[in-house]
C-alpha cells in the first residue's frame, strides 16, 4: 500500500488525473497565446480541453468520492456519475466538431454534420437523464457500490464510435486534401486507445490521462504548422517554401505556375486580407518578402492567372494600394526546380514587370 | 473571290452554311471563322474552327466545326487560309468529328484521317429527365441547392476561379471569359456553403431551343451528395420550364460523364459520326 | 521471472507509460519535421531521446524496487544509477536549449561555462563513482533504496541546474513586450510538480513525465513566441 489514507486504485487515479489535469492546462495557456490563421478552429480545440480537463478533475472526484474521503448520498453519487457522462458525450461531440472543422475549414458543412448527429446525440442525454431516477443504465447500490449495465456498453460503443469515425474520415481525406497534409493521426490515435482501453479493462480511470496526452500530441502538430505561417498576414512563410522546393524537386508537387504580388511593406496586414479575398481556396500564398507575396499553383493556364491579377489589381486599387502583379507558366520541357529558380531569380531582380 | 474573317456582324450572312447555334458560338472567344465570299458578295463557303488548350503550354489543338462549299477552289482556298491562320496560331493538331459526310470527305482529302466511330454527345429528352427526377427522389431541396440567378456574380466569379485552379473547366475553355448571364440561369443550378459557390450544374439554351449540359461539378466536403441534388434540381426545373419535345445535349467527353449518362441514360447513345485528326508541325 | 507486480508498479507503468507515449508522438513528429526542412532544433530532439531513456529507467527502477526475483537487486541499482545520469544530462542540455533558443546567446555558453555547467559535470562523475562507494544512494542485499551522504547536494545541484533554466526564459521575458509572454509557470510547475509531490505524498515517480512536459512546454512555447515576435526559426 502506498499510503493508509487511501486504497492504491485511488492513488493511481488521482495521480494520472493529476497530471492530465497538469499537461491539459499546460497546453490551454499555450494555445492561448498562439496566433492563429483561424480563430475559430483555437477556439474549437479550447473548448476540447477545458471539456477534458474537467473530465478529470470529475475523475478525481469521483475516486475521492469512492475512497470515502468526500461523503456523499446516493443520489448525489448519481448526480456525480451523470455528470461525468454528461462530459464524456460533451467531448465526443466536440472531438466531432473539431475533427469537421480541421478537415473542412467549413462552418456551413460543420452545422449539417451536427444536424446528422444531434439525434443520437439527443438519444443518450435523454437516456441519463431518465437513469438518474430509474438506474437502467448504471446504479448505486446501498454501499454507494457502482455498477453498470448491458445498456451502458452499448451507449459505450457508439461513444467509441464518434471518436474512430472522424479519425477514418480523416485518413481516407489526406490522400486527397493537400491542406491537412500536416495532420498526423497515430502518434495522438494511439496513445487515446491505449489508455482508455486500460480504463475499460482495468479499475483505474486513466482515460483522461489517454486523452490529454492525445491532444497535447495534436496541438504539437498545430504548432508544427504554425511554424509555416507568417504571422502578420496569415500567409505561409519561407519555411514553407523551402519545404514546397523539396517537395516539388522530389515531383510530389506538380508545379505549373507562379504568381508575384508586389505591394508596400506598410500596413501589410490590411493589404494580405485584400490580397487573400481574391484568391481561389487552392493557392497557397507565400510571403516572399516584406513587401513580397507568391503564389505557386498547378494550374496550367493563363486565363484563371489573369483573372486573379485582375481582380487583385481591382482590388487594391480601389483601396488606393499600388500593387504589381506578375505571373508565369512552367514551359512544357522545364522541369518544376527550373521553373520556380527562374521565376524566383526575376522575382529578386528589381526588374520585375507586369505581365 | 475574296476570304474574310467572320464576326458576330457578318456570320448572319453565311446562314446558309451556318445554323443558328453555330452562330451563336462565334461570339466566344477562342472561336475563328474564315469565309469566302464571291465577287457579288454572295457567300460561297466557310470553315468554322474552335482554339483548344491555347492559353497553357500544352500543344495548342483545333477542332473543326464547319467546313462547307461550293466547289473545289473554294475548298482549296480555305483550306490555304486555314493553313494560314493555325499556323500563326501555332497549332500542332487539327482534329474534327461530324455527321456530315460531305465535310469528312473534303477534310479526308486535305490529308485527314477518317474513322467512322459513335458521337461523344447524346440526346436526351424530357421523359429521360423524368426518370432522373424518380431516381433521385428530392421532396424538398436542401436551402444550399438554388438556381443561378439566385447567386451574385462575385459567388460567380470566385466559384469559376476556384474551379480553373482545380483544372475543371468541362467543355468550357473560355469558362473565364463567359459571364454569369451566358447560361441558362433559371435552369442552372449552384451549391452554396459558406457564402460560396462549391458546385454547379451550368446549362446552355441555344436559340435553336436545344439545351447544352456544359459544366456539372462540385468540391468540398459534400460534394457526392451535392452532385446528385443538383443533378435533381436542374432536372425538376426543366422538366417544369420547357416543353416536351426540348431536347438536351451531354457530351461524354471523359470518362466520368460517360458513366454518369450510362447510368442514367442507358437507352441513349450518340449516333454514327466521322471522326478525324491531321499533325500540323 | 516473477515480477510479482504491486498496485505502485501498475502505476508506474501508466505513470512513466503516459511520458513514453508523449515522447513517442513527439519524436514520430521530428521524424516528419526533417522531411519538412524544419529541422533546426536537433537539441530538443536529443533531450526527447534522453528523457524517453529516463522513463525507461524509472520504470526499470520501480519494477525492480523491493523485489526478490533473481537479478532484482542489480536491476534496481542499475535503474536508479542511468536515471540519475540521464537527469542530469537532460537538465544540462535544457539549460543550453533555453540558452539557444530562447535567448540566443552562444557566446555567454563558453563564458560561463564554469558556472553553468561544471556542477552537472561533477554530479555525473559522482553517479559513477556511486556505484563502488554508494555517497550518493545505493541497494541494500534486501533490495531496498537508501539515500547516500552527497544526495542532498546532488539533488540541490539538479535543482539548480532547473532554476537556472527558469532563469533564462525569465531573463529573455524581460526584454520583449510582456503582454504576449506565456507564463512562467507552465515552464516550472511540471517539473517541480514532478520533483516535489512524490517527495510529500509518496508513492510513484513523477519525475519523468513531469520533465517531459516542462521540456515540451518549452519548445511548443518557444515556438510561439519566436512566431509572435514575426521572426524565423533560427
Amino acid at each position: 500500500m502506498m499510503s493508509s489514507i487511501m486504497s492504491d486504485v485511488g492513488y493511481v487515479t488521482i495521480y494520472a488525473n493529476g497530471v492530465a489535469i497538469m499537461l491539459l492546462l499546460g497546453i490551454l495557456v499555450l494555445s492561448s497565446k498562439l496566433r492563429l490563421n483561424d480563430e475559430n478552429e483555437k477556439r474549437i480545440f479550447s473548448s476540447l480541453l477545458v471539456i477534458a480537463l474537467g473530465m478529470a478533475v470529475f475523475y478525481i472526484i469521483i475516486s475521492l468520492r469512492d475512497e470515502g474521503i468526500i461523503p456523499c448520498s446516493h443520489m448525489g453519487a448519481m448526480l456525480i456519475e451523470s455528470a461525468e457522462e454528461f462530459l464524456l458525450i460533451a467531448l465526443m461531440v466536440q472531438w466531432v466538431i473539431y475533427m469537421d472543422y480541421r478537415m473542412y475549414h467549413s462552418p456551413g458543412h460543420l452545422k449539417r454534420n451536427l444536424n446528422r448527429i444531434i439525434v443520437p446525440v439527443a438519444l443518450i442525454c435523454l437516456c441519463f437523464i431518465i437513469n438518474i431516477f430509474t438506474g437502467f443504465m448504471f446504479y448505486f447500490d446501498e454501499n454507494l457500490v457502482y455498477t453498470e449495465t448491458a445498456l451502458y456498453y452499448v451507449v459505450d460503443i457508439i461513444r467509441l464510435l464518434f471518436f474512430i469515425i472522424p479519425i477514418v474520415m480523416l485518413a481516407r481525406r489526406k490522400k486527397v486534401d493537400e491542406n491537412i497534409r500536416f495532420f498526423t493521426i497515430r502518434p495522438f490515435f494511439v496513445s487515446i486507445l491505449f489508455y482508455v482501453g486500460i480504463y475499460y479493462i482495468t479499475p483505474y480511470s486513466v482515460a483522461a490521462l489517454g486523452i490529454s496526452i492525445g491532444f497535447a500530441l495534436i496541438y504539437v502538430d498545430v504548432v508544427n504548422a504554425y511554424r509555416y505561417q507568417d504571422t502578420q498576414t496569415g500567409f505561409f512563410n519561407r519555411n514553407y517554401l523551402l519545404y514546397l522546393k523539396d517537395l516539388i524537386r522530389d515531383d510530389e508537387y506538380e508545379l505549373n505556375s507562379a504568381m508575384l504580388f508586389t505591394v508596400p511593406g506598410d500596413d501589410i496586414e490590411n493589404t494580405s486580407k485584400l490580397i487573400h479575398a481574391q484568391l481561389p481556396d487552392d493557392c497557397e500564398p507565400i510571403r516572399y518578402a516584406g513587401d513580397k507575396i507568391l503564389t505557386l499553383a498547378h494550374v496550367k493556364d493563363r486565363s484563371p492567372l489573369h483573372m486573379v491579377s485582375e481582380d487583385v489589381e481591382m482590388s487594391l486599387t480601389e483601396a488606393g494600394i499600388p500593387v504589381a502583379v506578375a505571373y508565369d507558366l512552367r514551359k512544357k520541357k522545364e522541369t518544376g526546380s527550373d521553373f520556380l529558380e527562374r521565376f524566383l531569380k526575376k522575382a529578386d531582380g528589381d526588374n520585375y514587370v507586369n505581365r | 473571290m475574296e476570304i474574310i474573317t467572320l464576326t458576330d456582324e457578318n456570320i448572319a450572312d453565311f446562314s446558309a452554311y451556318v445554323d443558328e447555334d453555330m452562330q451563336d458560338e462565334m461570339s466566344r472567344i477562342f472561336y475563328r471563322g474564315i469565309g469566302a465570299i464571291d465577287d457579288s458578295d454572295t457567300p460561297v463557303g466557310v470553315l468554322i474552327y474552335e482554339l483548344k488548350d491555347c492559353e497553357s503550354e500544352e500543344d495548342t489543338k483545333s477542332r473543326i466545326r464547319v467546313f462547307k462549299c461550293e466547289n473545289e477552289d473554294v475548298k482549296r482556298l480555305l483550306m490555304k487560309e486555314y493553313a494560314e491562320s493555325i499556323e500563326e496560331e501555332e497549332v500542332a493538331r487539327s482534329f474534327y468529328e461530324t455527321e456530315d459526310e460531305h465535310m469528312s470527305r473534303d477534310l479526308r482529302e486535305n490529308g485527314f484521317s477518317l474513322e467512322v466511330s459513335e458521337a461523344l454527345d447524346v440526346v436526351i429528352t424530357i421523359e429521360d429527365i423524368k426518370g432522373i427526377s424518380k431516381l433521385i427522389r428530392v421532396k424538398k431541396f436542401p436551402p444550399h441547392i438554388m438556381s443561378l440567378s439566385e447567386a451574385s456574380v462575385t459567388q460567380y466569379r470566385a466559384f469559376v476561379k476556384n474551379c480553373l485552379f482545380k483544372g475543371r473547366r468541362g467543355l468550357l475553355d473560355d469558362l473565364a471569359y463567359l459571364p454569369m448571364n451566358w447560361f441558362e440561369k433559371d435552369i442552372s443550378s449552384c451549391a452554396v456553403t459558406d457564402d460560396k459557390i462549391d458546385g454547379v450544374l451550368l446549362v446552355k439554351k441555344a436559340p435553336s431551343g436545344m439545351l447544352f449540359a456544359l459544366l456539372f461539378t462540385a468540391f468540398g466536403p459534400d460534394y457526392k451528395t451535392n452532385l446528385g441534388l443538383l443533378m435533381a434540381y436542374t432536372a425538376q426545373n426543366i422538366i417544369e420550364k420547357y416543353p416536351e419535345d426540348t431536347r438536351v445535349v451531354i457530351r461524354r467527353h471523359n470518362a466520368m460523364v460517360k458513366n454518369l449518362t450510362d447510368k442514367f441514360f442507358a437507352q441513349r447513345k450518340g449516333s454514327d459520326v466521322f471522326s478525324g485528326n491531321r499533325s500540323e508541325a | 521471472m516473477d515480477l510479482q507486480l504491486t498496485t505502485r508498479n501498475i502505476a508506474t507503468l501508466l505513470i512513466d507509460g503516459s511520458t513514453i507515449f508523449m515522447l513517442g508522438g513527439l519524436l514520430l513528429e521530428t521524424r516528419i519535421m526533417k522531411k519538412r526542412n524544419l529541422d533546426d532544433d536537433r537539441l530538443f530532439y536529443i533531450l526527447l531521446r534522453f528523457n524517453l531513456i529516463l522513463a525507461l529507467a524509472d520504470m526499470v527502477t520501480y519494477l525492480a524496487d523491493e523485489k526478490d526475483f533473481p537479478g532484482a537487486r542489480y536491476l534496481n541499482m542499475g535503474g536508479i544509477t542511468v536515471f540519475y545520469m540521464v537527469l542530469n544530462i537532460m537538465l544540462m542540455l535544457w539549460l543550453q536549449y533555453c540558452l539557444v533558443r530562447f535567448r540566443r546567446v552562444k557566446r555567454e555558453i563558453r563564458s560561463r561555462f564554469f558556472g553553468y555547467f561544471v556542477p552537472g559535470i561533477i554530479i555525473e562523475i559522482l553517479v559513477v563513482i556511486n556505484i563502488f562507494t554508494g555517497i550518493l544512494f545505493s541497494v541494500d542485499e534486501n533490495n531496498v533504496y537508501h539515500h547516500g551522504v552527497l544526495f542532498i547536494p546532488m539533488f540541490v545541484t539538479m535543482g539548480y541546474l532547473a532554476l537556472l533554466c527558469f532563469i533564462q526564459i525569465g531573463r529573455y521575458k524581460t526584454h520583449v513586450d510582456r503582454e504576449k509572454l506565456i507564463p512562467i509557470w507552465i515552464f516550472v510547475l511540471p517539473i517541480v510538480a514532478g520533483l516535489f509531490v512524490p517527495f510529500v505524498l509518496g508513492g510513484i515517480s513523477l519525475t519523468s513525465p513531469g520533465c517531459a512536459m516542462s521540456i515540451m512546454f518549452t519548445h511548443l512555447g518557444s515556438a510561439a513566441e519566436i512566431n509572435v515576435k514575426g521572426g524565423e526559426m533560427s
